[in-house]
């Protein structure tokens, strides 16, 4: 329906040219180029960890969800032995997708083309008339579905990456765990989604994952007209409390991740619904949290695991799909503390519907912005005009208090927007893994090595 | 999945029928018209207004395909939610619907059933809602309004909607937001 012509004006091919991060300057061009975005499919999206699935998304033996890694629909598929294998979603023969649903339980999975057919592990197992049509030394074991090397899960989060050679997730995560953990690991009894919602945008993949990454700012102004109407009688944070001039603390690591919160350490304002903060403030529930995360951690703004794992404090937790440099695709969890009683679960999920899905009274503001942003970029004066981050007044501090890694004491700073493209360029950049971890520890914001 | 073909035998007086696809028509003005304060009079106190997802399943799964009331909704507003969707639009400040879109909701198949109880009526219609934002930008999205609408002599329009669910068509949503109503 959007007009959305194919992007040939400029042939600009190095990111290098396009970015100036000591002038705090990125060209349009990264967000509209399509030579860019063939570079970012094979240097961003087939390196980095990317997440697949939730252990209570796929409970039972043979279920299934179909979910992408950049361009690329996988399946990740509950083993019979209860493990979890993840493979791409593409026929061997002749490139079919092999299923063509969301999600489901199956006992094999069998090409509509011509009929090869996958174990839940991916392996083929079936080839109609391998006996009278195909030659004798035919040996199906060397045509699987193409599995995903490297899968881990992490507290319940399972992710997957391509490259045999990326570090352990842990690793990818580095000072972003502690910030995680804090939004994730609270519960003894884990999480669950209990709503999901799916819709494609008609803007490039980076202008979303900066989001949540760094820039809190936007909210004082993209979003007056629903605090006008939410702060007092909805399921939402109030958020008048953050007061007129909010402080807080934006966190970011090495590998792009970053976030934000707002308050001071003892007295921070989560972003978390009313309901949500009420059960977490039962003694029992409150003691678990300080027993499991062993300090009194409370970080929860928005955050982003680069390139696009989201979660907010109000517990959508999402993903989301580049659609070529113009589009992409957003696909949301709303998940629950799985202990929680049912009125609470209840209003986290009608906060989260109301505010930040498509019919979400935030979530429809963020979208028209980004939208307006990729229409501009069709201009050949506006794609080499530089956007601006110059938000940097506060200082970068490094392991200060209980803050693992770098952070800026400002909940509005540019700091880890500007860190997540110097580590998108690294990836450009980099030819592997040992070369990208070079170049970050030789590009870190703020410290002296 | 539920039947969706409506039964001929509870078909009602066709004096209520042609009133309630009137209303319907007007109700949907109104709403072109963004005069949005009014539209919540078409909607009695005590009403809900929602929007199940959908999700591609298997045929042999086809049952889950609809979420269910509770669950993955896009709405589900009772009067008092309804309206401060409508205050938010109405702040000047909502930048997603300012400067307003232009939309043109069209509402047909209407079939009007006896409801529950006496004064009830369970409507079906289908909608197509055209939007035009801005120079470049349009959308379409279509589907199916089930709507409990009561006789109500207080009302301007002597009926009011009591409940109102509206199945959209697509699974993943190809229209950016979902800002104005259906």
């Amino acid at each position: 329906m959007h007009a959305q012509p194919h992007d040939k004006g400029v042939s600009v091919t190095d990111i290098n040219d396009l970015v100036d991060l000591d002038k705090g300057s990125l060209k349009g061009h990264m967000f509209t180029d399509e030579d860019i975005y063939q570079q970012e499919l094979d240097k961003v999206w087939r390196r980095a960890w990317c997440f697949l699935a939730h252990d209570s998304m796929i409970p039972k033996k043979g279920d299934f969800l179909q979910n992408f890694i950049g361009e690329d629909p996988v399946l990740i598929v509950r083993q019979k032995d209860g493990s979890v294998k993840a493979f791409l979603n593409q026929c061997r023969h002749r490139g079919m997708r092999i299923c063509r649903v969301d999600q489901g339980a199956a006992k094999a999975f069998t090409c509509s083309f011509h009929g090869w057919s996958y174990g839940l592990d991916g392996s083929l197992i079936q080839v109609p008339r391998e006996g009278d049509a195909y030659p004798d030394d035919f040996d199906k074991a060397n045509y699987p579905a193409r599995p995903i090397p490297r899968l881990t899960n992490y507290k319940g989060f399972w992710f997957g990456t391509w490259d045999e050679e990326a570090p352990e997730f842990e690793e990818y995560l580095g000072s972003a765990k502690y910030y995680l953990d804090g939004y994730i690991d609270r519960w003894d009894g884990g999480m669950e989604p209990i709503a999901f919602h799916k819709w494609t945008l008609p803007n490039n993949w980076k202008f979303m994952a900066e989001q949540p990454t760094s820039d809190m700012q936007h909210s004082e102004i993209t979003h007056v007209s629903a605090g006008q109407v939410l702060n007092k009688g909805s399921d939402a944070a109030d958020r008048t409390l953050r007061g007129d001039n909010p402080t807080g603390r934006q966190f970011f690591s090495d590998y792009g991740h970053g976030g934000a919160w707002y308050g001071e350490k003892g007295s921070e304002v989560p972003n978390t619904g009313q309901a949500m903060q009420k059960w977490e403030a039962q003694p029992e529930i409150a003691e678990q949290i300080a027993k499991r995360l062993g300090d009194n951690r409370e970080i929860r703004g928005h955050l982003n695991i680069w390139p696009t794992f989201m979660v907010l404090g109000n517990y959508t937790i999402r993903v989301t799909h580049p659609r070529g440099p113009g589009h992409q695709e957003i696909w949301a969890w709303t998940f629950v503390p799985k202990d929680a009683d049912d009125a609470t679960k209840d209003s986290i999920r009608r906060d989260v519907m109301r505010t930040f899905t498509p019919g979400g009274m935030f979530e429809g503001d963020d979208a028209l912005n980004w939208e307006e942003m990729q229409e501009v970029l069709h201009g050949r004066i506006a794609r080499d005009s530089g956007f601006t981050y110059q938000m940097t007044g506060a200082p970068i501090q490094w392991d200060e208090g209980p803050y693992p890694g770098g952070s800026t004491k400002h909940v509005f700073s540019d700091n880890a927007a500007i860190n997540m493209y110097s580590n998108y360029v690294d990836m450009m950049n980099a030819e592997n893994w040992d070369e990208l971890k070079q170049l970050r520890e030789k590009h870190r914001m703020g410290k002296s090595n | 999945m539920t039947d969706n073909v409506t039964n001929l035998l509870a078909a009602v007086d066709p004096a209520d029928e042609r009133a309630i696809t009137r209303f319907l028509f007007e109700e949907v003005q109104v709403l072109d018209d963004w005069q949005f304060a009014k539209w919540l009079d078409f909607f009695h106190d005590d009403t809900m207004y929602w929007a199940p997802t959908q999700t591609d399943r298997y045929p042999r799964e086809r049952a889950k395909r609809i979420s269910a009331f509770g669950t993955s909704v896009y709405f589900e507003e009772n009067k008092v939610q309804l309206k401060q969707r409508v205050d938010r639009l109405l702040t000047d400040q909502a930048w997603g619907e300012a400067p307003p879109s232009r939309a043109r909701h069209l509402v047909s198949n209407v079939r009007v059933s006896a409801g529950e109880a006496e004064g009830e009526f369970a409507v079906k219609s289908n909608f197509l809602a055209y939007r035009s934002m801005g120079q470049r930008s349009q959308d379409m999205i279509t589907g199916e309004r089930s709507d409990k609408i009561v006789r109500a002599p207080e009302s301007e329009w002597g009926y009011l909607i009591k409940e109102r669910r509206i199945l959209f068509d697509m699974a993943g949503l190809l229209i950016k937001n979902l800002t104005i109503f259906y």
